[in-house]
């Protein structure tokens, strides 16, 4: 739908819902709790999944009057259990949805890296929407700037709401290498003011056309207040990069499939929105609340989802998360995504992430694309196996060994390498996008 | 360096721009700064036609485009609102075949539009027979793709894209439909001309001279049996070179 003038912000202002923004947390904790006593009913009458979890559990939602009831008593659900609910009945939506197909605005679909695309149905101006404007306008973007448009993939609709929210008007773009020209012609011509998003592939592929096209990207992207980085850990290449050409990025990650999560100028650690979502970290293989800071599995509850709403959603996602208010001034969590509960390695009782090894990989120029993926058979293992994409049609000498011997200088372990095409992997899927862990 | 903004009274206003999309002519992109009234336009043209073939409430209609696409996919998002159909999005890449397989397999879909010769190389990838497409009752496929799925016993509605604008195929088959409160469109030693109908954003925005499409074909002035005023065009091959 084409949508109405809003109302105007105060483009002086580092925040566009400062109320909310800046809330103190007593304030923000009768809010969730409003809002989580008015979205469990309606769940547990609604949502097949949630109430099926729930009687199993042995718990109804009259039981909960409060934020501590609910972090003691509810069940959690994950992504197994909804792919199991699907199975089961039948259920492409996994049981979650809470209203007829008809009052579903888009029905999007997340990634599928770790299997088939899990369907998430939308409403109109969801916590996606509103989340995403508030970081667009800490990135820098006011009323009538451009953004320069170029997400991962078209699965979750243009969502043109959030861009009218502010309004901005959007460049659009493909984030693939394919785009660059376009991506520097509209750079030069209509000065955007963020560009979001951008990975470390693109982020390599613009160095690259920079030095072809004879363009330097200092002076086409230098309008830019803000470059938003997503999809995999910032790489130190990358980093370096960006700020050769001038360019601060701000790290975005998934709040457990219930909104997005930004970092602010302040870049530490992305910024949930607590209004939108109720954030919890638990500690790994536990129900116990994580302490404030530590690493934990992040649990996220929609608060203003009324189509198809989680509750209590175990995300896989290990984090570091902390409640001390921001620099920014903001007060809502934060957090800094660690890698997958999935995807950890344990070598003689050392915990090893894909973001762990992505350092060693990209030091060695012929993998500097960070295109790589771990030999996971099981948990536990006697030693690190990664198979590593390499750039070029064929492998130079030594290139084994070179990955090797990054990989024990970075971290103090010799792996097992296995050299594959760079095109090998990007079968998987796209460049930020693929599979990190393989169990073959 | 300055940036470029509009002035806030001047943003919601029926020619500011509310976004910019791209096309390719001979190889070359072109950026299009599109207006608040020709989205709105686009929209209604789309609702009209893709109303007209069949898709209706609650029907579910996969749209599968690229990121790149927006000046020309987003009036298709905002029809499928107008109709109370629910958007299933998916992107035009050879990678994500998959998604597209899969939501055809997993939902009783009522539409899928803008099948494109990506995704059905995709499906060859995957081993997957475009009969497969059987499943949707309404297809409508990229010009380019529309062969290919008639080979597979298939009969697809055609759309194109023309510059920034979307060609929609009627049930009448004889040719396809562009927004004609939007565009004129000409004939120019056989390539396809446009020229926005409405004022633009204005010169130091955009230039608004004749449009080259890069798209053989021929305007047929005919009325159409479908009873749409739209201009109908008739595309003889590919992009020129």
């Amino acid at each position: 739908m084409i949508a109405e003038p809003a109302a105007a912000h105060d483009p002086g202002s580092r925040y566009l819902d400062p109320a909310i923004e800046t809330m103190a947390r007593p304030e923000l904790e009768a809010l969730q709790t409003e809002r989580l006593l008015e979205r469990l009913p309606q769940v547990y009458e609604h949502s097949a999944l949630m109430r099926s979890v729930w009687q199993a559990a042995g718990i109804s939602w009259r039981e909960i009057t409060s934020l501590e009831e609910f972090s003691k008593l509810a069940p959690f659900v994950d992504k197994d259990r909804i792919r199991q609910f699907r199975a089961d009945h039948a259920d492409p939506v996994g049981g979650l949805l809470c209203v007829p197909h008809a009052h579903i605005a888009v029905l999007g679909s997340s990634s599928g890296t770790s299997g088939d695309p899990t369907p998430l149905p939308q409403q109109a101006n969801g916590p996606l929407v509103v989340g995403l404007a508030r970081d667009f306008w800490e990135a820098g973007a006011r009323p009538g700037d451009y953004v320069a448009n170029a997400q991962f993939t078209y699965r979750s609709s243009h969502a043109i709401e959030r861009f009218e929210r502010i309004p901005v008007v959007p460049i659009f773009l493909d984030q693939g290498t394919e785009d660059l020209e376009a991506l520097f012609d509209a750079s030069v011509r209509f000065r955007p003011t963020v560009l979001y998003v951008v990975n470390n592939l693109l982020i390599a592929a613009i160095d690259d056309y920079g030095t072809r096209s004879g363009r330097d990207p200092a002076e086409v992207l230098a309008s830019y207040k803000s470059v938003i980085f997503g999809g995999e850990p910032l790489s130190d290449r990358s980093r370096a990069l960006l700020a050769r050409w001038g360019l601060r990025a701000q790290q975005m990650t998934a709040l457990g499939d219930v909104c997005g999560a930004i970092e602010c100028r302040e870049a530490d650690g992305c910024h949930t929105w607590e209004d939108l979502a109720l954030v919890e970290h638990l500690q790994l293989d536990s129900t116990t609340p994580a302490a404030d800071g530590e690493r934990g599995e992040l649990v996220v509850t929609s608060l203003t989802e009324w189509v198809a709403p989680l509750i209590r959603f175990r995300s896989g996602d290990i984090v570091e998360l902390t409640r001390r208010p921001c620099g920014c001034g903001r007060t809502h969590a934060r957090i800094k995504v660690l890698g997958r509960t999935g995807d950890e390695i344990v070598i003689d009782g050392r915990s090893i992430l894909p973001r762990d090894v992505w350092p060693a990989i990209e030091a060695v120029p012929a993998t500097a694309a960070g295109l790589f993926q771990l030999i996971r058979r099981e948990r536990h293992s006697d030693r690190l196996r990664i198979r590593v994409g390499y750039r070029g049609t064929s492998m130079a000498a030594g290139l084994a060994a070179d990955v090797a011997s990054s990989v024990e200088h970075h971290l103090g372990l010799v792996p097992e390498v296995e050299l594959v095409p760079e095109a090998q992997l990007l079968r998987l899927g796209p460049p930020h996008k693929i599979p990190r862990v393989s169990a073959v | 360096m300055s940036q470029v903004t509009a002035p806030m009274e001047d943003v919601w206003s029926d020619r500011s721009v509310w976004g910019v999309g791209r096309y390719t002519v001979a190889g070359r992109t072109r950026l299009w700064p599109s207006t608040r009234a020709e989205r709105a336009s686009a929209a209604a043209h789309a609702t009209q036609h893709l109303g007209a073939l069949g898709i209706g409430r609650g029907d579910l209609v996969l749209l599968v485009s690229r990121m790149s696409e927006g000046v020309q996919a987003v009036p298709v998002e905002d029809a499928v609102a107008n109709l109370d159909a629910v958007l299933c999005p998916a992107d035009g890449t050879v990678a994500d075949s998959r998604r597209v397989i899969s939501f055809l397999r997993t939902f009783p879909l009522g539409a899928v539009l803008g099948l494109g010769p990506s995704t059905l190389e995709g499906c060859r990838q995957l081993d997957i027979p475009l009969s497969v497409f059987e499943r949707a009752p309404i297809l409508v496929a990229d010009h380019d793709a529309v062969g290919p799925l008639r080979l597979a016993g298939l009969d697809p509605f055609g759309w194109r894209f023309l510059g920034p604008c979307l060609a929609i195929e009627c049930r009448s088959r004889a040719g396809l439909h562009l927004d004609g409160d939007g565009w004129q469109v000409t004939e120019v030693d056989g390539e396809l001309i446009l020229r926005p109908s409405r004022a633009g954003p204005g010169k130091e925005i955009r230039d608004d001279g004749p449009l080259a499409t890069g798209v053989i074909g021929e305007v047929n002035p005919d009325p159409c049996s479908c009873g749409s005023r739209d201009p109908r065009v008739l595309i003889d091959s590919g992009p020129t070179a």
